[in-house]
């Protein structure tokens, strides 16, 4: 039978709030990937189980965030490849600090951080060495001199309203590239990925009227960067 | 009521307030501004949807696995174990040619004798007496300790030089350490860091003699505790003092 939050915050240490999973967990050796049974579990019970070695819980969380940690990486970054790497090395720095994990917190929280951190990092990286994204090779100039970025393939046929929804799309993503960072990330985090502002400040560490005033910035910003281009 | 109160309150993600209501119903601006808020939040909430690589997890488990191979992490830290030693050997080296300075080569053909007193000179002129405990003479009996501390006289130091090596035979080192009648209080000097001294000290309050060793050390060790010599100490025990 399943544990409930309560039962295993009930077994938390009294100091460090750790949890202990009391249940028989899949060996490390014979990881049981894809098992149903994973999908019904909460992320804290999923963690406590990583804890333990269990890679089958890895494989779970990491099934439920791989999209939303690619996302906001790439969305940050503007460079899919990077993104990519930098997705991976957020689930391995969970795995290895597994045992530093507490369950007082949203365990998308402590996910989306070292996302961040890890995404900071690399802007910072960018501009120490002034680099760009292999992506910009790949630039083509509309006729009026605008940009047109690279955007990633789909085999999906092209009707003219998709067409329009895609251009759509990548006028938006060039919009929230150019944002400064601290915007970025913020409206990246609320209308992008759809975290509540509490979660926001908590991933930022920044106060919660900070976070708000951020946000509010960054969509007057786009607003008037978009203007005509949002379709009814 | 202004618009730009109306704006900072309103937001596509929160409940419009009820004082707010009747400004929008009437204000055009308002509600031009509040309708292109909602698309631009329709609009970003499209990008959400970015497409993973199918081996994405595989890649990721494959990285994870190796991680926990125990002799891949052994592996892994071959590079920086090396990297680690190579530096600290740099740091070595850097900090004994810095600390050291020029050495003057000796010119042992020149020199009537060979032996390690070559290496070591007195400081002041030459009293000499012999390595083995003696009374003090008047000049070397004035205290120089600290007050509240007991006054410790040194007697003799030696010279500018290197100094040998205690596992050298008693009558080189007695050789080696001209030991000098003098009250000079500077214990500490440059010297000591690049050379090392054999002081001789005499506590004024016992008249205890004791030898101390200060070995050529620059950082990481402490002199060695002065050792009270018995007077009726042998040539043995000397030696195993030194």
């Amino acid at each position: 039978m399943k544990p409930t939050i309560g039962q295993i915050e009930a077994v938390a240490s009294p100091n460090d709030g750790d949890l202990e999973l009391h249940r028989p967990l899949t060996s490390a050796a014979e990881p049981t990937w894809g098992t149903p049974e994973y999908a019904q579990w909460s992320d804290h019970e999923l963690m406590a189980a990583v804890r333990a070695g269990d890679e089958g819980a890895f494989d779970e969380l990491v099934r439920r965030y791989q999209s939303p940690m690619t996302g906001y990486l790439y969305r940050m970054l503007n460079d899919y490849e990077t993104a990519l790497d930098l997705a991976q090395e957020t689930f391995v720095r969970l795995y290895q600090n597994a045992h530093r994990y507490r369950a007082n917190h949203n365990f998308s929280t402590y996910l989306y951080r070292i996302a961040t951190n890890l995404a900071i990092s690399e802007l910072r990286r960018r501009k120490r060495w002034n680099m760009l994204p292999l992506v910009s090779f790949f630039v083509a100039k509309d006729g009026d001199d605008e940009e047109r970025a690279f955007d990633l393939p789909d085999p999906r046929p092209l009707p003219e309203a998709w067409i329009l929804r895609e251009e759509e799309r990548q006028i938006v993503a060039r919009a929230v590239a150019s944002l400064p960072e601290k915007y970025r990330a913020a409206i990246i985090l609320r209308d992008i990925q759809g975290l509540d502002y509490e979660q926001i400040a908590e991933i930022l560490r920044l106060p919660l009227g900070t976070v708000k005033s951020r946000i509010n910035r960054a969509r007057n910003f786009l607003r008037e960067k978009l203007r005509g281009y949002l379709s009814e | 009521m202004t618009c730009g109160r109306i704006r900072r309150a309103v937001g596509p993600d929160r409940p419009i307030p009820s004082w707010a209501h009747a400004h929008l119903a009437a204000c055009a601006a308002c509600q031009a501004y509040l309708e292109d808020l909602r698309r631009l939040r329709r609009a970003l909430a499209a990008l959400a949807d970015v497409p993973v690589p199918e081996d994405f997890r595989h890649r990721l488990h494959a990285r994870v696995r190796a991680l926990a191979t125990p002799s891949a992490r052994t592996f892994a830290l071959w590079p920086r174990a090396f990297a680690l030693a190579a530096l600290m050997g740099l740091a070595f080296a850097i900090l004994f040619t810095i600390g050291r300075g020029p050495q003057k080569p000796v010119d042992r053909a020149r020199s009537p004798h060979p032996s390690p007193i070559e290496s070591v000179t007195p400081l002041h002129p030459p009293a000499w007496r012999s390595a083995a405990p003696s009374a003090p003479s008047p000049e070397a009996s004035k205290p120089v300790g600290p007050k509240g501390r007991p006054s410790m006289t040194m007697l003799a130091r030696s010279g500018p030089a290197r100094v040998p090596r205690a596992t050298r035979p008693m009558e080189e080192l007695e050789l080696a350490v001209p030991l000098l009648e003098t009250s000079a209080t500077d214990l500490l000097g440059d010297r000591l860091l690049h050379d090392g001294v054999i002081l001789l000290l005499r506590n004024e309050e016992t008249q205890e003699e004791s030898v101390l060793a200060i070995p050529p050390v620059v950082f990481g060790s402490r002199p060695l505790i002065p050792r009270p010599i018995p007077a009726s100490a042998s040539r043995e025990e000397l030696r195993r003092i030194l």
